[in-house]
């Protein structure tokens, strides 16, 4: 999937619009960055509420093109500041972690 | 060529800063992503286990034609059982850890699993971790 496919009313774009050409090679949900480092694919989005620097550290590690923060958890300028200079998309929503799963597999992103 | 950074304790907004750098070098020497994986994994957990553990330490980073060597070295506490500390799910990280996305108990098997060779050394002096990744290996998770 291309990123700006998963844009919908349900989230927020935080980072640069170009972040938003990028491709996804499938999903990974989590809230442990180790988990994310020892199992997520290559190019896989990084679906988590942990809303830190460390989340697009982690995403930059694993080339993921897109991490979308769950549960309206604040995200932090340093954050989008960083996915900026990665070409990571970032998205924020009010959706919970199992919820945006859902929505992306409903929509065939998935 | 030899690269050294410094990593600092308690300070979650530069953890990673030295695994970034190892990632971009490694991505600029196109080697096969599986590799990449394999080395900022290990390299990313070192890091991190010095930022939460520790009271700060230094990585060194070796590239050579035969393989790329990481060193982590501390100033303590060191790892008082490191036979408990390899098993899976064991942490002593606090709830701010946890809440920053750390803490799960898997640092150390992560190293284990993604490099091909792990040595490590802990006193109450602190804890030197040698990861070695043979280039052309085919180590893939």
């Amino acid at each position: 999937m291309i990123n700006k496919d998963v844009l919908t009313t349900d989230y927020t774009l935080h980072t640069d619009l170009i972040t938003l050409t990028r491709e996804c090679h499938g999903i990974y949900a989590t809230d442990l960055l180790s988990a994310a480092i020892k199992s997520a694919g290559h190019q896989s989005a990084l679906v988590t509420l942990i809303s830190h620097d460390n989340t697009i550290a982690c995403a930059m590690m694993i080339d993921c093109p897109l991490v979308i923060i769950t549960s309206d958890r604040m995200v932090s300028q340093s954050m989008i500041d960083k996915a900026n200079e990665e070409n990571i998309c970032l998205l924020s929503t009010h959706l919970h972690t199992h919820e945006v799963i859902r929505d992306l597999l409903v929509r065939g992103l998935i | 060529m030899v690269k050294e950074y410094q990593i600092i304790a308690r300070n979650y907004d530069l953890a990673g800063r030295a695994s970034s750098d190892i990632k971009r070098t490694l991505k600029a020497m196109n080697v096969p992503w599986s590799f990449q994986k394999r080395v900022c994994a290990a390299s990313y957990e070192a890091e991190i286990n010095i930022v939460i553990h520790s009271v700060g330490g230094y990585a060194t980073f070796e590239i050579t034609d035969q393989a790329i060597i990481l060193d982590f070295y501390d100033d303590g506490p060191g790892i008082p059982n490191i036979e408990l500390a390899m098993m899976e799910g064991y942490s002593t990280a606090s709830e701010l850890d946890h809440a920053n996305g750390f803490g799960a108990g898997m640092g150390l098997p992560n190293m284990k699993r993604s490099s091909d060779l792990m040595n490590i050394t802990s006193d109450h002096e602190g804890t030197h971790v040698h990861l070695v990744f043979y280039r052309g290996e085919t180590h893939d998770q």
